[in-house]
């Protein structure tokens, strides 16, 4: 595998059974993601997106073929295995922030680190210091429900860089958010990216499609096309 | 942040569901401690009894049963004109190699002979060895002492009135030998009261009669006292030695039953109400793994482990179950001391135990979170992506 090359998806396959019906997901995509990249996943809903963004999270076994990140075949750990690689390599951020409505921002934040053997002044000190990066040093002990939408989201996204991971997975990180917020949101993930943080992104927006540095357009489970576009 | 924090916060939130669920448990736990510590104290109760009075033998010879003087229920004498079956007290050396013959913390040999006094009156005389005598006779109370000398006697309550004898009055009996009076019994409200005892060796001589015994009554100290007497009273007339024995069944024996129905009582009732706090924990972390299934997503996409995920959940169990325990000790503790007297009618003997506090808090812990168990790890097997979907 090239050395710039992170992520290495090998003829994926996914098969869901509906009702006595096999659908399709994905028909066999073959994607290499590199280093420090800001890949955007595009395409019409079905078109298997959201499926490929949970395969390479390690989240979704595919029916067949192989995902390797950073020469490690994901789907060859055992499940328990899968759940320490994810912890060290990935965070993940979605469409609805999906905070635990009970923690505060920065517990929230700490959720991560509560399953290392770091102390409590240590994770503490460490989601501070990312949700100061992300602006909101100032909102710490707010619950989700006293936090505005974008600050949710900005929430999410300290929560999934908090462990310092290599690669961060969005799943339509501005859907549910105005315009001016989803511009602001965008900025961070470019900001965290030109920091060396590979992310991969999945986005119906395709005002989103100017702060990342590829597109990948899919349909129907498979890839049409991609655009370079810095 | 730490898995236990991430419990004790949900639990903080879902404030009604744990208040539903520790009154359930509290409730169930009061009622466990409360028949407990209720049937414990009658059992105190049943050793101090047994411990300070034991069960009862009497050993008589064969067909004595026929007679009509009854003693402690047993009749011992009908017809005293025709002469009581005597027996040597040699005959209990037989027993002597036995295993039960150490459970046997007294001997009282007892003669009765009937006597006159220097007036005409007639009397029963029981001759009675005062040392063994007193340790069956815990609940003699008297005036002035027991005989310590061949010519004392000791008279029941009814005697002493019908013979208008008090303490330190000189009383002649069988053809003039004098006998001091040293003590003066309480009234008991049994035959005991219509009687006279003296030491049995003088007894003996002035009957003519030495080495003679009408009955020995032996005493079994302890709570295994019924059991080890119905084995001696085989074993006695597996010996074949003339003698039989006959177990002194008092109002206990009849409590002892009722208490050993009690506790039989308890425990069903315990088994039920555990049951049912497994049941309504085991619903209750159900309900709460479906409602939490997107968190639980969450979780795994984070990277925990499936271990994580039963943890937590084991956690809240813990929790909740630990402090339903505690509250509930405390709960059933006052309900006992309250309900004894009532339920058991037991005055005392309730008594506060932490080891037993820290024994029932271990108790609900295991019942919480074995319940919790099924939960637990259906939810650590959520697929992580179907999880997510329930956000």
């Amino acid at each position: 595998m090239d050395k710039t090359t992170l992520i290495n998806a090998i003829k994926i396959l996914k098969k869901y059974q509906s009702g006595s019906e096999q659908v399709t997901a994905l028909g066999g995509i073959e994607l290499k993601v590199g280093k420090g990249e800001f890949l955007a996943l595009m395409g019409p809903s079905g078109s298997g997106k959201s499926t490929l963004l949970t395969i390479l999270g390690a989240l979704n076994p595919p029916t067949s073929g192989s995902v390797i990140i950073d020469d490690i075949d994901v789907y060859k750990l055992s499940s328990e295995r899968r759940a320490d690689f994810r912890s060290a390599y990935m965070g993940f951020v979605f469409q609805q922030f999906h905070l635990i409505s009970y923690l505060t921002a920065v517990e929230n934040v700490m959720l991560p680190l509560a399953i290392s053997n770091k102390p409590h002044h240590e994770q503490l000190n460490m989601a501070k210091q990312v949700l100061d990066k992300v602006g909101l040093g100032n909102k710490l002990n707010r619950l989700p429900n006293q936090l505005s939408g974008g600050e949710q989201e900005r929430v999410a996204i300290a929560r999934a860089i908090v462990n310092e991971p290599p690669i961060v997975f969005a799943d339509e990180p501005t859907g549910a958010l105005d315009v001016k917020t989803g511009i602001e949101i965008m900025k961070l993930f470019q900001q965290l990216n030109g920091e060396g943080l590979t992310i991969i992104m999945v986005t119906h927006n395709p005002e989103n499609l100017d702060y990342v540095k590829r597109t990948v357009y899919m349909r129907d489970g498979i890839i049409e096309g991609e655009q370079q576009l810095s | 942040m730490s898995l236990f924090k991430i419990a004790l916060a949900n639990l903080k939130i879902r404030k009604v569901k744990v208040l539903l669920i520790l009154t359930g448990m509290v409730l169930g736990t009061a009622t466990i401690v409360a028949m407990f510590s209720i049937t414990a104290a009658m059992e105190k109760e049943l050793r101090d009894h047994f411990d300070r009075l034991g069960t009862k033998v009497l050993l008589l010879e064969e067909q004595q049963e026929r007679f009509s003087v009854s003693y402690r229920g047993i009749t011992v004498a009908e017809d005293l004109g025709g002469g009581i079956s005597l027996f040597h007290m040699e005959k209990l050396e037989v027993l002597k190699g036995t295993s039960l013959w150490n459970n046997i913390s007294a001997i009282a040999p007892k003669l009765v002979a009937a006597g006159s006094t220097s007036r005409g009156e007639t009397l029963l005389v029981l001759g009675v060895d005062f040392s063994e005598e007193v340790k069956v006779k815990g609940y003699w109370s008297i005036k002035g002492r027991f005989p310590e000398a061949q010519n004392e006697i000791l008279l029941g309550k009814n005697l002493a009135e019908r013979l208008d004898a008090d303490l330190n009055d000189i009383i002649s009996l069988f053809d003039g030998k004098l006998f001091l009076v040293s003590g003066v019994l309480a009234e008991m409200g049994s035959q005991e009261d219509n009687l006279a005892y003296m030491a049995i060796e003088e007894l003996q001589q002035l009957t003519g009669s030495d080495g003679q015994v009408s009955m020995i009554e032996l005493v079994i100290a302890g709570d295994q006292g019924l059991e080890l007497a119905e084995q001696l009273v085989k074993e006695i007339k597996a010996k074949k030695i003339g003698l039989a024995g006959t177990i002194v069944k008092d109002a206990v024996e009849a409590r002892k039953a009722l208490v050993e129905r009690f506790a039989q009582f308890s425990k069903l009732i315990a088994m039920v109400v555990i049951l049912i706090g497994s049941l309504i924990m085991g619903t209750t972390m159900m309900s709460s793994v479906k409602e939490r299934t997107g968190e639980i997503g969450i979780f795994r996409a984070q990277g925990f482990r499936k271990s994580h995920i039963i943890s937590i959940i084991l956690y809240e169990a813990a929790t909740v179950s630990g402090l339903s325990g505690a509250l509930g000790y405390f709960a059933g503790m006052s309900l006992a001391i309250v309900s004894a007297p009532v339920i058991g009618q037991v005055q005392t003997g309730i008594t506060i135990n932490p080891l037993v506090g820290f024994l029932v808090i271990g108790l609900s812990v295991t019942v919480g979170v074995l319940a919790s168990l099924y939960p637990a790890v259906r939810a650590a097997n959520l697929d992580p992506v179907k999880a997510l979907s329930y956000f």
